[in-house]
């Protein structure tokens, strides 16, 4: 079948395939925040138990461990090499990964992500496993905060972008939504979002997404300042509105408002966090979560290092 | 990542095991040609550092070529007064040159290639955004290309050597470090058995005319701010220390294989921690740039124990930073197609050094000043070994 491009043939021929099927893909990505800067602070520390868990009915598939220090904003505790004095080991089923005693961090470290220095101070890039498919009208929610505020006397404002990539299910054509937020001084640590506006898929057939880019740029009012950005500032959580599963693509305790992540821990592909890729098995990678099943995640650090540091497991749930 | 090929379980004839031939030597484009048709300085590593000493036919996958022995990874000051220390710095590596001939006289190029020339992949730690420090994770490590299956109750050694101290002041803080070896299979679908973090221990600074890199040929004298010791042991004589050795008992009781006749193992990985070191050393030095990575300081060996072809992997003495080629500080190039050495067959490598500067002093007339780099060449891969054994194991 030959069809116009010049009539409305072709956009009703792919308005009728914004419904598609087989199994949808969508990222996932379960965190927590181990926070060892009080110096009472009981050692080792397990994740909650609802965290690490898969509390959705469908599949999914944990592909990668990640972890990245805290920036609180403060000289003292904010330096990402310490991420080399936290031991973690994973348990499931009386099973510990990768060992019964708890290996260091950059032990995990099994896959290079380092893109130019002057990159990835400032973006963390992640391309799926699988792409997640948007229908036609579909948008991405987009919240984020910063985990320190601007500073007024220093600072003007932070633009934060997000950006996801893709192509067209049907043309073939790459396609990319950005957007961005403005954080200023008043906005202080408090939770905003990106206009949804930014993310809709205004186009005629669904979108294949396949991967994010989340790029921090430097404050204004920094005047001879470095004019690069810094990923570990900006925390953030996506949700697609319209098709798929409509859940959050990240979980964190309940004490996290918003099921943040930080953006370090985005960067699978590109950025600035351990990132360890599980081991596969019959050439199918990571661990697969059964709804109500997950792990505990334990984290010990060496003694006397006061910092707080993230882990998280990252995969895909799998929709049929 | 880069995942080794799973072991092919109905495969009863071969095992593969890791395999580095190294060399590291110093090149000075003040050396007398060692004849007319070579540059200034060109020096042919030792052959017998690249020849397979085994029975076996080693396959070659990568190529490492790193600088050894450096305390700063890079030059920021621009300071012509400075130029002597031009090539007193790991960056140096991009004004080198290399040939390389493979068995048969088959050159790889027809002139001495740009080191930098030949491509690479990526393989870096990551800059931790902070200046002069070294890395944020500190981790070297090697994903073998193919798994490497051993029996229960035999186990790995990869053991790390002294750190060389230096002749200004060394701010000889701890640097604990650990190795961890990672293996396929069970419930968790991989696992790992380490090397608790132990400080290294700093070798003393006794400097010895002449001394030789172990197992090596030229003698390394460092960079510009402070002579590298070519002696690397303790004060009781020792390059790998007792304490800092890997027990068989410490391996076999971490129980990777979990009661399985033989594990999968896919790789290794060593983990410096270099915080303490570069901080201290950011303080007491007034250094030009990046603090260097220790990995390319320290030197390693690694063997299977009870089991395997019992040859040491590499000859001992190898710098970390060339028998760890999927993450290291070295320049590390993959081979389109994996080639073989057979028993006794070798690789021929040649350096050249970056050619003599002129430098122009205030008020005085130009000089011409030699060029010196240390730099170390290795090829990695894996022996492929016929194993009539392993129905034992099963």
């Amino acid at each position: 079948m030959v069809l116009d491009p010049n009539t409305n043939e072709l956009v009703t021929f792919l308005a009728q395939r914004n419904v598609m099927d087989g199994i949808l893909y969508e990222p996932r990505l379960y965190t927590q925040l181990f926070d060892f800067t009080d110096p009472d602070q009981v050692r080792p520390l397990a994740s909650d138990d609802a965290v690490f868990r898969n509390g959705e009915q469908y599949p999914v598939r944990i592909t990668h461990l990640v972890a990245a220090i805290r920036d609180t904003g403060v000289v003292q505790t904010r330096d990402p090499r310490f991420v080399q004095r936290f031991g973690v080991r994973l348990r499931a089923h009386d099973t510990y990964y990768m060992n019964d005693e708890f290996c260091l961090l950059p032990l995990f470290h099994n896959t290079v992500t380092s893109a130019a220095e002057v990159v990835s101070r400032s973006v963390s890039s992640w391309t799926f496993a699988h792409p997640t498919y948007m229908g036609a009208r579909d948008g991405f929610e987009v919240k984020l905060a910063l985990e320190y505020g601007v500073s007024a006397q220093f600072e003007e404002s932070i633009r934060v972008w997000v950006t996801f990539h893709g192509v067209g299910a049907i043309s073939r054509r790459p396609k990319q939504l950005t957007g961005y937020k403005d954080f200023v001084p008043a906005d202080g640590t408090a939770i905003r979002a990106i206009p949804i506006e930014f993310y809709r898929n205004d186009g005629t057939e669904p979108l294949e997404v396949t991967g994010i880019t989340v790029h921090v740029q430097a404050a204004d009012g920094l005047v001879g300042a470095d004019p690069s950005g810094n990923i570990r500032r900006v925390k953030l959580s996506v949700r697609q509105s319209g098709n798929g599963t409509n859940q959050r693509w990240t979980a964190t305790p309940t004490s996290e408002p918003g099921n943040l992540v930080p953006a370090s821990l985005w960067g699978l592909t590109t950025g600035r966090c351990v990132v360890h890729e599980l081991p596969e098995n019959d050439n199918y990678p990571g661990w697969l979560w059964y709804p109500n099943e997950g792990l505990t995640v334990e984290v010990m650090p060496n003694p006397n290092v006061d910092r707080a540091v993230y882990v998280g497991l990252v995969g895909h749930i799998c929709v049929k | 990542m880069f995942r080794p090929t799973p072991f092919q379980r109905d495969d009863d004839r071969f095992y593969y095991e890791p395999r580095a031939l190294w060399s590291v030597g110093r090149v000075n484009s003040a050396l007398p040609d060692q004849t007319a048709a070579k540059p200034a300085g060109f020096l042919t590593l030792p052959k017998e550092d690249f020849k397979n000493p085994s029975r076996y036919p080693i396959r070659i996958t990568h190529a490492c070529i790193s600088p050894v022995g450096y305390l700063f990874a890079n030059w920021v000051a621009q300071n012509p007064n400075k130029a002597a220390q031009y090539d007193q710095a790991m960056s140096s590596l991009g004004r080198m040159r290399i040939a390389i001939a493979f068995p048969k006289r088959s050159w790889i190029e027809r002139v001495n290639t740009d080191v930098m020339s030949f491509g690479t992949v990526p393989t870096a730690d990551l800059e931790p955004a902070l200046d002069r420090r070294s890395g944020l994770f500190g981790i070297s490590r090697w994903t073998f290309p193919e798994s490497y299956l051993l029996p229960r109750k035999a186990s790995i050694e990869i053991i790390l050597s002294t750190i060389s101290t230096y002749r200004t002041d060394d701010p000889q803080v701890d640097v604990p470090a650990c190795v961890i070896v990672h293996e396929r299979g069970g419930r968790m679908l991989g696992h790992g058995r380490w090397r608790r973090p132990a400080p290294l221990e700093y070798a003393p600074n006794v400097a010895v005319a002449g001394a030789a890199w172990p197992a090596g040929q030229t003698p390394i004298v460092g960079d510009f701010f402070a002579n590298l010791n070519n002696l690397v042991a303790n004060p009781q004589g020792q390059v790998f220390p007792p304490s800092q050795k890997w027990p068989s008992s410490d391996y076999n009781r971490q129980l990777g294989s979990r009661g399985l006749d033989y594990t999968e193992v896919q790789g290794f990985g060593v983990h410096i921690d270099q915080i303490d070191y570069d901080d201290a050393l950011d303080k007491s030095v007034n250094g030009p740039g990046d603090i260097a990575p220790i990995a390319q300081r320290i030197i390693t060996k690694g063997r299977t124990r009870d089991a395997g072809t019992g040859e040491q992997w590499w000859r001992d003495g190898a710098p970390l930073s060339l028998v760890t080629p999927t993450m290291t500080p070295a320049f590390v190039h993959k081979f389109a197609q994996p080639f073989e050495l057979g028993p006794g067959e070798g690789i021929e490598v040649g350096l050249q050094p970056p050619p003599p500067r002129t430098v122009q002093p205030p008020d005085a007339d130009p000089i011409i000043i030699a060029s010196s780099y240390n730099v170390g060449v290795s090829f990695c891969g894996y022996a492929v070994v016929q194993d009539d054994c392993k129905k034992v194991y099963r």
